[in-house]
């Protein structure tokens, strides 16, 4: 977090409640809060006895939507990828646009806690624990479609490296292999770093549990945390540590997952601008729904004092920057298809303009550039909480319809005439994308309920109870100096 | 038509709407069943095997009436998603399996080895005997490959003179008929009060019983056959002609030879069949004769191999010159140098006046073609044919006679010889003759020996009530079908691969038939029916053919039967010419046309007559042109389609002389305005795969001009059809296209965007003769596009290049490759017939289809080029490339697709798991997925049809051709006894022993002799989608066209 004065410290007005006083930095979190405050606040959410009925509604009405989840399972494990849309030439159709997209969503939740935390961006204090719970939940999502998508879902362990007696080993030239690592080393390490970074919360909730089973629960999962200064230490050069390891997996996992596309010979697969456009795009999209969350749990639990104007902000800042990166990408893929001189790569794009689902490159056009980008440069709409909910969820239709383009576009008219066709999706393949939502939320609302969703310990070193020792400490050091 | 609701009944299903078919359908249901009778019947018959029990059952009265009440809707059942029955039989399957994962134990099963094994019989290596498919048209000649006795595949019998081992699409799907589950299995005597099961042996006692109540002379008993082309059985029947003087013969067909046998009495005084030596034949000229689309033109193997051998490219030899002029588009139009839609009746007028040697009036175009037409006959005179065709009217077959005659063509590139039919008859005519005299009660016993009349007869003939007025009536058939329903007997006939017999070929040569296999299901043969008549059942089928063949077999009788049997053919039993020439006569012509539309029938290219609907190989299969598959429709062009002001999605009423029928219309480029074209062969109501598939059109025929009727209206229905059609890239513009303005004006090839494409690509290359010789390397022309990147250019340069040599041996290691040559592809779909059976592809329904998930391994890609109203196609059949450098290979996460030494792309089925990665990132989307279980696990009858050396594949794997990898290896089994090398010619794949033009040519493209290198090497070779650097093994050869100059000129300007 920065520490340092502001060169010029009255240039802002003193009045403003959002500045501090004394360091002429923004604030992020309303002022009036204090160490007993934040724990009461937090904590009280997981430890209350009187769960909001809303929440118990929230629970059933996507409790319901995630049974079809099982339905679509089921059925499609029985039956056959067949019940889906999928066919020749569009042999991938829902299951990877709808990975994808997860995938992508997941993103935000690593950028803010790895690379944000060693760029020293304090704001994201506020809102990184329930972006990390949200990677997962995403991740969870994402990863029962590559599995379920294959024709022989039992088999699917066949494309993990296991010794065997016959000594098969998978293709490695394959980018689904690539994919099977990047996706669980992913998983993996936003688990741990989830969890890590809740221990300290869960020492907390611990101590001030009145329930017996709730002080087992808590006591269990925060392994024995005392708060002492080795712990300290140790848990922020865990926390450091495991944000170097994350930091590679932002960029590499969407880079992995762009390969799928970008290793094929198909025209509008086979580009080298897809590793950093699909990147952008996972974050462009993973901070819209980061904003599609934090929005209405602000509002439901009370916490505009935590997660502020501020934070909304910044959050649709990086959107922005994010989603100009992806406007490039779309401008450099119709660049490149003139470009390249290529019969192949300007049929594609004609087609993906103009073709008979030329309606998906329009309403990604609109949906990802010209109503976000178009908006979002004035800070009135972006400190406007409804506005950007809204947009929120414009952007992540628009980046489904990214991922829809990216897949269906190109195969159902590739290189020989005679084997264009179409693609429509199936009852099954609608039912099994609106379930992963209700699960997703779901999974979300269970860890709103019995999880920190805020970390309290973060949000305490952003209390200016904190911050008058630091900067005392410091001012004597510059008068010693 | 087909509407999807799960619980319709039978008669609401299909898009008959008439109430003859409910009555039909409501007289064929006696009492219903429940349950419990059902379990009752089945106690009753421990004895045999639970399947044959069922199989019992189904012929049982009501029991399908049960099952439709109990499990309605069963038939489209693998088309719903979500059906009861379905789900209950997967969840109680996977219930049943939950508590044994992990340790399934195979189903037991008796495996009863030879205690004494067959002299001839290796296991696991097949047997071949020679036999022929008879087909009205002609016999084709067959080698049946035989494993355990069991027929796997069929294919044409290389020693025949006639067809030298090339077959049709019909002939191929054959195989699968034996086997067809729908089969009749039993005699059925329904002249007591009760249906029962009987036997021959009942019938036969019956059936003298009603002989002998007969007045004398067998006065009113009639046999209703179809087209006779056995000798036996022409003598058989003589003999009985002469015991009872009083009985009739009426030899009757749908689509019969009408036309030529008026044309021919007329002409000779006497019933000829002309036999075209298009091998001599400079300029063929087809009048509305679609000779290179399957057996269904008599002679399609020979006419369709000389026009190709003559059509090929080849320096100081004269390539021929082809003129079509037809109404329905052909594949023979297709390759057609010129080609010219007209009306049936406009085409009975261009005959007339190419006859008369006068002017045509018509469109400017046409005034040319005739022009331009006339010329070439006269300049090429003796080496010009002119052929008519079998539904065009007796008029174009006298004019046809006329001019071959005043061409000099006689003797040399047309031979008149007696007819292949035994008994050559005008049919139609006796069949109506035979209708009345059953309506007035003069006819007391029907026997109808094959055939299905209650559904194929034109309705206004009504034989329906005709067999209602008969007392005793016989119907001996394949299937318990719709007419097999309605006769007081049906009698279950054995098929042609499980009986003695014998039949003519095109060239008068004869066959004499083995059988492959025991009769599957106990049957008889027509033989045996009228040796009933002759009393004298004591005789076998084979010794009543034995000693008949003393009549054509010349020599020692003995010996000469044996020779016949192993060869195929009886030497010297071919016609000689007979040096006929015809006269004039005025014949019957085409109804004038009352206005209004008129309406052409033809035979499906797929089911034929309906006699091959319930075939799923060929229901299944693209329709040559249309690409249509499990469906009908209303054929017509685009501006036909424009003035009706209808589209492609819906269905459409054709009604004519008071009958309705619906269809949905189909745009074919190419089809003459003013007329719709509907084929036979759909619409049955008999049947697993046959019912619920597209509409009747008998029901429109008329029997006064059965292949043309006047006076069509077409009355929107405001119902909705979905169109089963492979090709859709066209479908999502076509119909709109229609609608708008662009239906009027001159369209240009570029309106069509796939045809514009395929140019484009240089997917398809083509020539003029002219254009060839100005610029010989015109498959090569320098655009990066065409051509394959050297192996430097390469970011890998050293690319594995095939060329390794065994170290012990010196030997350079085979590659395998394959040429298909555009040239001689004449798109008759016999290939992908025979790829179905030698590989088991799986039939999958409508439903699956038309989302696009044919598993076809080779398809006949068809492009048009040009004008929409009058475009040029090509063909190209289109399988795995077998690429050296395959990007389907790369993206396997498994390594399920691999790369053998030999330069094979294999598919390994169990290592699959099913990502379908690598159809993305084929560009020629050859491979094929199991997207549901489509393999039959559970039809007895089919599992003994299978190749036994070819995985049948199950659900959730990707498969596709492997060049035929079984008889790669068999072939490389069988050199390494002999310890050589396999020789070139020894490997033969499947589409290409059936090619009836040898357009296909597979071999060791590291021997420098074989026929595949000389061909790969020539300038005309090309590889599609080169430029992407997959480096496909299959090339193409450059399709090379000769057209007349001053049409050229004329059709360009």
């Amino acid at each position: 977090m920065a520490t340092k004065p502001l060169a010029h410290p009255y240039r802002h007005p003193v009045n403003d409640p959002m500045i501090d006083p004394r360091t002429g930095e923004f604030a992020v979190i309303a002022p009036g809060h204090n160490y007993t405050s934040v724990t009461q606040k937090i904590a009280n959410i997981v430890l209350t006895s009187h769960t909001p009925l809303g929440w118990f509604f929230g629970l059933i009405a996507a409790g319901g939507v995630a049974s079809l989840v099982v339905i679509a399972v089921t059925w499609l494990v029985l039956r056959g990828v067949g019940i889906w849309g999928v066919t020749i030439p569009g042999a991938w159709g829902f299951a990877i646009i709808n990975f994808v997209w997860w995938i992508g969503i997941g993103h935000a939740g690593t950028l803010i806690s790895a690379i944000l935390l060693l760029f020293k961006q304090g704001w994201r204090n506020s809102i990184n624990r329930f972006a990390e719970a949200m990677t997962i939940f995403a991740v969870v999502c994402a990863g029962m479609y590559p599995v379920l998508h294959i024709g022989r879902p039992w088999l699917g362990y066949w494309l993990l490296p296991l010794p065997n007696t016959m000594n098969i080993w998978p293709q490695f030239r394959s980018p689904l292999c690539w994919d099977v690592f990047a996706v669980s080393t992913y998983a993996t390490i936003s688990v741990v770093f989830w969890y890590i970074g809740m221990v300290p919360d869960f020492g907390t909730l611990r101590d001030k549990a009145s329930l017996p089973f709730a002080k087992w629960f808590y006591g269990l999962l925060s392994l024995g945390w005392r708060g002492s200064t080795r712990h300290w230490m140790r848990y922020e050069t865990a926390s450091l540590l495991l944000a170097g390891l994350s930091t590679p997996l932002v960029l590499s996992v969407h880079t992995v997952i762009s390969f799928d596309f970008a290793v094929a010979a198909l025209p509008g697969w086979h580009t080298t601008v897809f590793p950093p456009y699909f990147v952008a795009g996972a974050i462009y999209s993973g901070f819209a729904m980061v904003l599609t969350l934090a929005i209405p749990i602000r509002k439901f639990y009370h916490m505009e004092d935590l997660v502020t104007l501020r934070h909304l902000d910044n959050m649709a800042k990086v959107m922005l920057g994010t989603g100009l990166i992806v406007a490039y990408g779309y401008g450099l893929e119709v660049f490149m298809a003139w470009y390249s001189a290529s019969h192949w790569e300007w049929f594609m794009m004609w087609n993906r303009m103009f073709g008979p689902m030329g309606w998906g490159y329009w309403l990604l056009i609109l949906f990802n550039i010209a109503l976000p980008l178009g908006t979002l440069w004035w800070r009135k709409l972006r400190i406007q909480v409804w506005y950007l909910f809204t947009i929120s969820i414009v952007i992540n239709i628009g980046m489904w319809f990214e991922r829809f383009v990216i897949v269906v576009t190109s195969l159902y008219r590739d290189f020989l005439p005679s084997s264009w066709g179409t693609y429509r999706a199936t009852k099954w393949d609608y039912m099994l994308y609106i379930g992963t939502m209700g699960l997703f939320t779901t999974l979300f609302l269970l860890f709103v309920r019995f999880a920190p969703m805020i970390p309290m310990s973060e949000i305490k070193m952003m209390l200016p109870q904190t911050k008058i020792d630091e900067v005392s400490a410091e001012d004597t050091v510059n008068e010693v100096a | 038509m087909i509407t999807t609701s799960g619980t319709e009944s039978l008669e609401n299903g299909t898009r008959m709407t008439e109430s003859t078919t409910a009555n039909v359908v409501t007289s064929i249901v006696p009492a219903k069943l429940t349950l419990d009778e059902v379990r009752a019947r089945l106690d009753g018959k421990r004895g045999k095997k639970y399947w044959q029990s069922i199989d019992d059952l189904v012929d049982a009265p009501g029991f399908i009436e049960m099952v439709k009440e109990e499990f309605p809707r069963q038939a489209s059942e693998m088309t719903d998603g979500f059906s009861r029955r379905g789900f209950m039989k997967v969840m109680g399957a996977s219930l049943a399996l939950a508590g044994v994962t992990g340790c399934t134990k195979q189903p037991d099963e008796e495996i009863y080895p030879y205690i004494k094994q067959p002299e001839d019989l290796v296991l696991g290596k097949p047997n071949f005997f020679a036999t022929a498919h008879p087909f009205p048209t002609g016999a084709v000649p067959i080698l049946v490959k035989s494993q355990e006795y069991r027929p796997v595949k069929i294919d044409g019998n290389p020693e025949h003179p006639m067809s030298k081992g090339k077959t049709d699409l019909f002939t191929q799907a054959t195989l699968l008929d034996l086997y067809d589950p729908d089969r009749s299995k039993h005699v059925i005597d329904r002249t007591r009060a009760q249906n029962v099961n009987s036997s021959f042996e009942d019938f036969q006692t019956s059936f003298l019983e009603q002989v002998q109540k007969l007045p004398a002379g067998g006065q009113g008993l009639v046999f209703l056959t179809e087209t006779i082309i056995s000798p036996t059985f022409a003598a058989q029947w003589k003999a009985a002609q002469a015991k009872y003087p009083g009985a009739r013969l009426v030899q009757w067909e749908p689509i019969n030879r009408d036309s030529s046998r008026i044309a021919s009495k007329a002409a000779f005084g006497e019933y000829t069949d002309a036999q075209y030596k298009l091998e001599n034949a400079d300029v063929i000229v087809s009048l509305d004769a679609d000779f290179l689309a399957s057996n269904a033109f008599p002679g399609f193997l020979p006419l369709s191999a000389a026009y190709a051998e003559r059509h090929a490219y080849e320096a100081g030899k004269t390539m021929n010159r082809l003129y079509v002029v037809e109404s329905m588009p052909t594949v023979t139009g297709a390759k057609a140098e010129h080609r010219l839609g007209l009306k049936p009746s406009d085409i009975e007028r261009f005959a007339t006046a190419l006859a008369n040697g006068g002017s045509f009036s018509g469109d400017e175009f046409a005034r040319k073609y005739f022009a331009a037409l006339l010329a070439d006959l006269k300049k090429s005179g003796a080496k010009a044919v002119v052929i008519p065709g079998e539904q065009a009217s007796p008029a174009i077959h006298a004019a046809a006679f006329a001019l071959n005659a005043q061409l000099g063509a006689v003797g040399s590139t047309v031979v008149y010889t007696r007819p292949v039919a035994e008994i050559p008859t005008e049919q139609m005519a006796d069949f109506r003759n035979l209708v009345g005299a059953m309506k007035s009660g003069q006819v007391k016993a029907l026997v109808i020996l094959g055939g299905n009349p209650i559904y194929s007869s034109p309705l206004d003939l009504g034989f329906g009530d005709g067999l209602g007025a008969v007392p005793y009536t016989v119907h001996m058939g394949l299937h318990p079908d719709e007419t097999g329903a309605r006769t007081t007997w049906h009698i279950n006939q054995a098929h042609f691969l499980e009986s003695w017999g014998d039949a003519r070929s095109y060239d008068g040569s004869v066959t004499i038939l083995q059988p492959m296999i025991d009769p599957l299901y106990g049957g008889v043969t027509h033989y045996d029916v009228l040796q009933t008549l002759l009393e004298n059942t004591g005789v076998s089928t084979m010794e009543i053919v034995q000693a008949n063949s003393k009549t054509y077999i010349t020599g020692d009788p003995a010996a000469g039967w044996r020779k016949a049997l192993h060869d195929g053919w009886v030497e010297g039993s071919a016609f000689t010419a007979a040096g006929k020439t015809p006269g004039k006569a005025s014949l019957p012509s085409f109804p004038a046309s009352s206005g209004g539309y008129e309406l052409a029938f033809r035979g499906d290219t797929g089911t034929y007559d309906g006699r091959f609907a319930n075939n799923g190989w060929l229901q299944e299969m693209p329709r040559q042109i249309t690409h249509m598959s499990w469906d009908n429709a209303a054929l017509m062009s685009m501006n036909t389609m424009a003035d009706l002001k209808v589209n492609e999605d819906q269905l459409i009423e054709l009604e004519v002389n008071g009958q309705k029928v619906n269809f949905p219309p189909l745009m074919v480029p190419g089809h003459p305005d003013g007329v719709i074209t509907v084929t036979f062969g759909q619409g049955r109501w008999f049947g697993r795969q046959a019912q619920f598939v597209g509409s009747n059109a008998y029901k429109l025929q008329s029997s006064a001009s059965p292949y043309l009727s006047t006076g069509l209206k077409v009355n929107k229905t405001g119902e909705k059809h979905d169109l089963c059609v492979t090709s859709v890239h066209s479908m999502d513009q076509r119909g709109k296209m229609a609608q708008s303005d662009l239906a009027h004006k001159a369209t240009s090839g570029n309106e069509s965007l796939p045809g514009h494409e395929a140019m484009e690509r240089a997917i398809i290359r083509t020539a003029t003769l002219a254009e060839m010789q100005k610029e010989p390397e015109y498959a090569h022309e320098s655009t990066l596009l065409k051509e394959t990147p050297k192996h430097d250019d390469s970011f890998f340069p050293n690319a594995w290049n095939y060329t390794d040599k065994d170290k012990s041996t010196n030997v350079m290691q085979n590659a395998w490759g394959m040429t298909i040559d555009l040239n001689s592809c004449v798109g008759c779909n016999a290939c992908v017939v025979s790829c179905y059976a030698e590989n088991n592809i799986s039939v999958i329904g409508r439903e699956q289809v038309k989302v696009g998930r044919n598993m076809q391994w080779l398809r006949i890609d068809t492009y048009f080029e040009g004008d929409l109203h009058a475009p040029k196609a090509h063909f190209q059949p289109m399988m795995c490339q077998h690429c050296e450098n395959a990007g389907c290979e790369q993206v396997c996460p498994v390594g399920a697709t691999v790369h053998t030494p030999e330069g094979i792309n294999t598919m390994v089925y169990n290592r699959c798991v099913g990502t379908r990665y690598c159809s993305n990132n084929c560009p020629y989307k050859v491979r094929r997925f199991n997207f549901l279980l489509y393999a039959d696990y559970d039809t007895e009858s089919l599992k003994f049809m299978r190749n036994p050396e070819v995985s049948v594949r199950s659900r959730g794997v990707m498969e596709k051709c492997t060049y035929c990898i079984q008889r790669i290896e068999y072939a490389k089994i069988e050199a390494d006894k002999e310890g050589r090398a396999v020789r070139d010619g020894e490997i033969i794949t499947a589409c290409q022993e059936a090619c009836p033009t040898s357009a296909i040519t597979f071999g060791n493209i590291n021997d420098p002799a074989a026929k595949v290198n000389k061909l790969k090497k020539e300038e005309r070779s090309y590889q599609v989608l080169a430029d992407l650097n997959y480096r496909p093994r299959t090339s193409y050869i450059a399709g090379v066209t000769n057209p007349n100059p001053e049409l050229e000129t004329a059709e360009t300007a």
